[in-house]
């Protein structure tokens, strides 16, 4: 404990000389615990949303591309043991030609009780009879602000093919705080998003199914590829399996970038650490000189490593937590979501999670540590009485 | 080949212990071909300063490999998760033929680097530095532990397929299971009975000081305590008969016992073989070290019984 002290002490009388390691240190670990802030964050919100998806989707590929499927099926399926709820659902891009963006249109059965669940809790005082009444939908702030731009302030006229540009009146903005995932959304009736979409009436993007009993999923999965043996069924299960994967292999890649530069600064380290000047031997030969032992000196210059390093781990946390949960816009998410289309301005939920931390300082402070071994015996082996000459 | 941040992470620090060893290996060679301690050279002066660079190095290679050994654990569980089949770690060790070799090396080289640290403490109490060849000769066999293991774990990690299905730890552990089994053709009470019996002894030769009983008594003792937490107390701790894994107690729903249980278990018998070969190799008393490892033993024992007492005490039954 006294070599904390006195190593502290020493940091502060070098100021001069420590500071610029500890700006360095603090930027390295300020930028990879953002990354690590932000992918945490959209993987637990994810995972949120994740939660609310239904049991088990079916979906028609062709040419393993993304194709309507024949809701006749629905009927078939519902009279599978074990399963409680089937419907349809609608969604896909809606290509904004003039602003060269893509809004997803969401098309949502209102009257069905468990698809009017996910939505109620966007939009707040609403009223379903009078949203229905018109053509009406309800978009996300960034949509709005998006579409306030070409100046379609009330309503937004869809084009679509064979017909007249379809009318539809801007009913709210929900709260894009409360879903991350629908911030380039709008939300409407089935059948006009059908309309919009292009699809016929007996066609859905794909097809959700709802299992109260999750033993029974399996079995369920079997007996839907008898049904349809040529569609493709992902369970809940396949979805946060997915979405994991993709969140951990962006980050391993991000980390392995991250510890080839890192290595270049670690040289840095290592040639900063064992410059000593003048005075620098001169203190060392003098406690060497007034009986500090070899490993004295290692343990003081050790201590000195220790107390910059987390010091710079703390304050490079610290300042990216800051960054990334107040600030919005930050350059991080579009790492992860891409910054071409609507995503505009986000704000990530706090979320923090322990083991990214343990990552972050096994690949930080450890190597930084590392680097610091060899210059501290350097110095410490030093002749005393040359040093004091 | 298998990816993520945590094996990333992994395998950075291990490459960065790994290279720390191969820089200070020339120093230790010197050190162990030209060490003459009487002699007034300026090359007998320059090893003893180089004595200082290993045995930081070695300090600072313990240290990071303790945390890493828990963290690795961690990452096992984790990639269960990329394998189809994996409940736990289990299937992830059993994934290739190298899985097993990497966890007992690791254990070993934390044995090897702790006794060396202890030697290396012992030997700076003395004036004349007596232990730098064994220390030195088992700074070699600790060199080539880190080599060897840095090359499996690189095998393992790139052998592991993320299409084949590998076991899940019923399978490998459970009731239908064909692998591993009891030695000896022993049942579960034999074993029982041995493991209770074997921590007695241990605690009398603790109280005799027959070192070297009670070292032999704790392999025996960490062996057995590998089978009784597998097959018995383990089903305590998930509280289903049915459900047997070493690996599963590392896991969040039963409070991360593993690294309790496993780390009293590793730690206690450490302690008994570190005491035994440094009072073989120095003149100093290492009484201290088998009380560590009593207590750890101790505290080991304790923690499985205390689950079946509890369990006992709620349901009114054994299972």
């Amino acid at each position: 404990m006294n070599f904390f002290k006195f190593a502290s002490l020493t940091l502060v009388r070098n100021l001069s000389k420590n500071i610029i390691v500890f700006i360095f240190f603090t930027l390295f670990i300020f930028i990879a615990s953002s990354f690590i802030f932000t992918a945490s964050s959209l993987q637990n919100s994810l995972d949120a949303e994740l939660e609310t998806q239904p049991d088990i989707i079916v979906q028609y590929k062709k040419a393993s591309r993304n194709h309507p499927i024949d809701t006749s099926i629905i009927d078939e399926i519902s009279d599978i043991p074990g399963v409680e709820k089937v419907y349809e659902r609608i969604f896909g891009y809606y290509f904004f030609d003039t602003a060269n963006k893509y809004i997803n249109v969401l098309g949502i059965d209102f009257l069905d009780d468990e698809q009017e669940k996910q939505i109620k809790h966007l939009y707040k005082n609403f009223d379903l009879k009078s949203f229905l009444q018109e053509d009406n939908m309800l978009v996300s702030s960034s949509v709005k602000k998006l579409l306030e731009q070409y100046y379609y302030e009330k309503f937004f006229n869809f084009i679509v093919e064979d017909e007249e540009p379809k009318k539809v009146n801007i009913y709210g903005v929900f709260d894009k705080k409360i879903n991350l995932f629908l911030n380039d959304s709008v939300i409407m009736e089935m059948a006009m998003a059908k309309d919009i979409l292009g699809y016929e009436e007996n066609e859905a993007s794909e097809i959700a199914i709802i299992v109260p009993n999750k033993l029974e999923i399996d079995n369920i999965v079997q007996k839907l590829l008898v049904i349809t043996p040529t569609s493709k069924i992902i369970t809940k299960n396949n979805m946060y399996k997915y979405s994991h994967e993709l969140y951990d292999y962006k980050g391993g890649i991000f980390l392995s970038l991250f510890i080839t530069s890192f290595l270049g600064f670690l040289v840095i380290f290592y040639s900063q650490a064992s410059s000593i000047n003048g005075a620098g031997k001169k203190q060392i030969g003098i406690l060497r000189a007034i009986g500090w032992s070899i490993n004295d000196i290692i343990k003081w210059k050790m201590s000195e490593a220790v107390i910059v390093s987390f010091v710079s781990f703390l304050s490079g946390v610290l300042l990216s937590y800051v960054y990334i949960f107040l600030f919005k816009n930050n350059i991080f998410v579009s790492i992860f979501l891409g910054s071409e289309n609507v995503y505009k301005d986000i704000i990530l939920e706090p979320f923090f999670d322990i083991n990214s931390f343990v990552i972050l300082f096994f690949i930080t402070i450890i190597p930084y540590l590392a680097s610091t071994l060899h210059p501290a015996w350097k110095s410490s082996i030093a002749d005393p009485t040359e040093a004091i000459k | 080949m298998i990816f993520s941040k945590s094996l990333v992470a992994f395998l950075f620090v291990e490459v960065t212990i790994g290279l720390l060893f191969i820089f200070s290996f020339y120093f230790a060679y010197m050190i162990l071909t030209r060490w003459n301690f009487n002699s007034p050279s300026k090359l007998q002066y320059t090893l003893e300063k180089r004595d200082y660079f290993v045995s930081l190095i070695l300090y600072f290679a313990l240290s990071s490999k303790v945390v890493l050994l828990p963290f690795f654990i961690n990452l096992l569980n984790s990639l269960s998760e990329k394998l189809p089949g994996a409940m736990c770690a289990a299937g992830v060790v059993s994934a290739n033929e190298y899985g097993q070799l990497l966890l007992i090396l690791k254990v070993v080289i934390i044995f090897v680097s702790g006794t060396w640290l202890i030697l290396n403490a012992k030997d700076k109490l003395e004036v004349n530095l007596p232990y730098v060849k064994p220390r030195y000769y088992l700074y070699l066999i600790l060199f080539f532990l880190i080599i060897f293991e840095l090359l499996i774990e690189y095998l393992y990690f790139t052998n592991i397929s993320t299409e084949e299905v590998v076991l899940c730890c019923s399978a490998l552990y459970g009731a239908n299971s064909n692998g591993l089994t009891l030695p000896f053709g022993l049942d579960i009470f034999a074993v029982l009975y041995l493991f209770y019996a074997t921590w007695v002894l241990l605690f009398l030769s603790y109280i005799k000081k027959y070192l070297l009983i009670n070292t032999v008594a704790n392999i025996f003792y960490l062996v057995l305590s590998f089978y009784a937490l597998t097959y018995f107390f383990s089903t305590y701790v998930y509280e289903l008969p049915t459900h047997k894994c070493p690996y599963c107690l590392f896991q969040k729903e039963y409070h991360y016992i593993g690294y309790l249980l496993w780390g009293s278990l590793i730690g206690g018998s450490f302690y008994a073989i570190a005491g035994f070969v440094v009072s073989k190799i120095t003149r100093f008393k290492t009484d201290y070290l088998y009380r560590n490892s009593l207590v750890l033993d101790t505290i080991f024992i304790l923690a499985c019984t205390l689950y079946v007492v509890v369990y006992y005490l709620k349901n009114g039954v054994f299972l």
